[in-house]
């Protein structure tokens, strides 16, 4: 850890020299012999004081004016100052508290009471900066200090931000309390001070998540994986604690919150738990956190500028090879990058809470479009759209669906949802209700993506849904794994029992379909028929299929 | 001549500044580090001047140093002058003034003997 750095402002050297030689064990010292050095030193920035030592009696400038200009300048606000006070004179010290002086100490010193007191005032002063479980830096202390330290620093790039969090620390919480999980913190907060990174500034940001600054050059993995695991004794049992890390280098390209960000992206890109905790930052990555960042900002005004556009795919029936019905899904045509990935964007959208605009806005479209081919009497079919985990805490979103279906009941018969497991979590703190209203309005509802997650029983058990529908993932595997058959025939049969028609994702070719036909799938969407069509080329398709007597009736 | 003998000598107190400083060799240090202190030279200078502002602040200044390596007697002199100067409406004191100046000379003279000792 760097030491904490101490202003000395006084006009004796003498005085300045035993100032420093009681303190400079534990801090490090800048002298100045009078106010306007000091003035001068602090102005130029390039020190990262904790506390000033000021001398009230100086030629130049004297203590009281320096106390009126370091208020002036607004350099530093917080900056606490101790009074070296001559004598215990009142009137004196009180005009220095007036100032803004904190405490003071007289002459002759004495190490204990300059020890203390100085120690106190920067622990007093401190707390809006530091964690109180830890006494590291927290987020916005460690950003500040960072921020101070690299701009003043000669070659950046020598410096790396490693990001850590506790693999097992739910565990640890659940099994030994909160108690329990602070005194973890508290171990890994000093594991990480203690270490061979010598890291010059700690921080917990929240939760388990703790970040430093370090030099690159002290990082050494496999000494580090020497510790983690290391184990800790709390109420007689040993625990042991595991570390994963996210490294970011840092080049001068980010902020100091962008850095933290990489370093923590890294995480996500740890590839063995166990033997390999850890992660350095790479452009790959920094492609997709661009893109992510330029994704929430350019969200708004992209929506707008119609440049987000809904794409219809059709899924058939099964037996007859009928047009069932369809899903409506989004694509981003981007001016400069072109079309933008959904897997890129959405995550990204749903990360910053943007989604739910977003899932709104296909909802409008597609009922809009629907109303116009039925006025124009063109052909329609029920089109699904998705809804995100999230739109169930939007409660605005939700009062528009739940009134269009009040309103135009017929919409219920022609707009569908989809929803994921991922809405589980949402939909058990208290907003199941919102399913079950909908589907008392006569919506239909989907499980989607069925299988390649959890494929919890209890979303099933819980809200019942009309259709569900399953993950291309499994599809994709029908050939080349043996199990995967008998499993889908176990799904499709499972979900007959359930009452639910089934929809299989992501079929594209003859065998794939033969099979699902056989196991009595009801519904078949993917390429094999047809790719997600642009609302033209899907007006076109439904004329062609409705010309060929092939679209559902229900 | 020893370092405690030397303060025995110009009337400081030693155990005082032993106590403070923790080593015979930091109070050595510090003590001879008074032989290049302007702070006497600063308050002569203030009261050839009449600026009693500036008498007050060097006397004030003084005091602070010696009571740092304790050097009691000066120090001493230099509170009583620094306490009737505080007011900063009377002249410099010429009697407290001189016994600044005695102090002083005392203390500078131990400190070149003591240093001409240990060569």
């Amino acid at each position: 850890m760097i030491k904490k750095e101490i202003l000395i402002v006084d006009d004796s050297e003498i005085n300045r020299c035993m100032l420093r030689m009681m303190l400079e064990k534990d801090y490090d010292i800048t002298e100045a012999e009078n106010g306007s050095e000091a003035i001068s030193i602090i102005e130029k920035d390039d020190h990262i004081f904790r506390l000033i030592l000021l001398d009230l009696v100086m030629p130049q400038m004297d203590g009281f004016e320096f106390l009126e200009q370091l208020k002036e300048h607004h350099v530093q606000q917080d900056l606490p100052v101790i009074i070296i006070s001559g004598d215990n004179s009142e009137k004196s010290l009180d005009k220095a508290y007036d100032l803004g002086a904190v405490d003071f100490f007289t002459k002759p010193f004495n190490p204990n009471i300059v020890r203390h007191r100085v120690e106190n005032v920067i622990n007093l002063c401190s707390q809006s900066y530091r964690d109180a479980l830890t006494s590291c830096y927290n987020r916005s202390g460690f950003i500040q200090i960072v921020e101070k330290f690299i701009q003043k620093v000669d070659d950046i790039t020598k410096y790396s931000m490693i990001f850590f969090d506790i693999k097992n620390f739910k565990a640890i919480n659940s099994i030994m309390g909160t108690s329990g999980g602070d005194n973890v913190l508290k171990f890994t907060s000093k594991s990480i001070q203690d270490s061979d990174l010598n890291p010059l500034f700690v921080a917990r940001l929240e939760a388990d998540h703790f970040v430093c600054l370090a030099e690159r050059e002290r990082i050494d993995y496999d000494a580090m994986m020497d510790h983690d695991g290391d184990t800790i004794e709390i109420k007689g049992r040993q625990m042991q604690v595991r570390f994963r890390m996210g490294v970011a280098h840092l080049d001068d390209e980010s902020s100091v919150a962008g850095y933290i960000d990489r370093a923590k992206l890294a995480l996500n890109y740890i590839e063995d738990e166990y033997l390999k905790p850890y992660a350095e930052f790479d452009q790959k990555m920094a492609q997709s956190y661009v893109n992510t960042a330029v994704v929430t900002s350019e969200f708004e005004t992209s929506l707008e500028n119609d440049e987000f556009k809904v794409y219809y795919q059709p899924v058939m029936e099964a037996a007859t090879g009928k047009v069932a019905s369809a899903e409506a899904l989004v694509r981003w045509i981007h001016p400069e990058r072109g079309m933008v990935p959904p897997d890129l964007f959405i995550p990204a959208l749903e990360k910053d809470g943007y989604i739910s605009k977003l899932d709104l806005f296909v909802d409008i479209k597609v009922h809009s479009i629907l109303k116009e081919w039925k006025s124009q009497g063109l052909p329609t079919v029920p089109i699904s759209v998705n809804l995100s985990w999230m739109d169930f805490y939007d409660a605005d979103m939700i009062q528009f669906l739940k009134d269009r279906l009040e309103n135009d009941p017929s919409s219920s018969k022609d707009i569908r949802y989809e929803i994921t497991e991922s809405s589980y979590a949402a939909l058990k703190e208290n907003r199941s209700v919102i399913l079950k209203e909908i589907r008392h309005l006569g919506a239909w509802l989907l499980m989607d993506d069925f299988g390649s997650g959890y494929s919890s029983l209890a979303m099933l058990m819980n809200y019942h849904f009309n259709i569900l529908k399953i993950d291309m993932s499994i599809i994709r595997q029908l050939e080349n794994n043996e199990e995967v058959p008998h499993i889908v025939e176990l799904i499709i049969n499972m979900s007959h029992h359930l009452k639910m028609k089934v929809v299989a994702e992501g079929v594209e070719n003859e065998n794939q379909l033969e099979f699902l036909k056989k196991a009595g799938c009801d519904y078949i969407q993917g390429y094999y028929f047809s790719k997600p069509l642009p609302e033209e080329d899907f007006k076109k398709f439904l004329a062609k299929h409705q010309a060929e007597n092939k679209i559902l009736t229900y | 001549m020893n370092i405690k003998e030397l303060y025995e000598k110009i009337g400081g107190n030693y155990d005082d500044v032993l106590t403070r400083l923790m080593s015979e060799s930091f109070v050595e240090r510090f003590a001879l580090m008074y032989t290049k202190d302007s702070s006497y030279e600063t308050l002569m200078a203030a009261v050839g001047s009449a600026d009693i502002c500036e008498q007050f602040r060097a006397a004030h200044s003084l005091k602070g140093v010696a009571a740092n390596l304790g050097f009691t007697e000066l120090s001493k002199a230099a509170a009583e002058l620094t306490e009737q100067l505080r007011p900063q409406n009377k002249q410099a004191n010429p009697e407290l003034v001189n016994t600044v100046k005695a102090a002083q000379q005392k203390t500078i003279a131990g400190l070149a003997e003591y240093q001409a000792l240990q060569k």
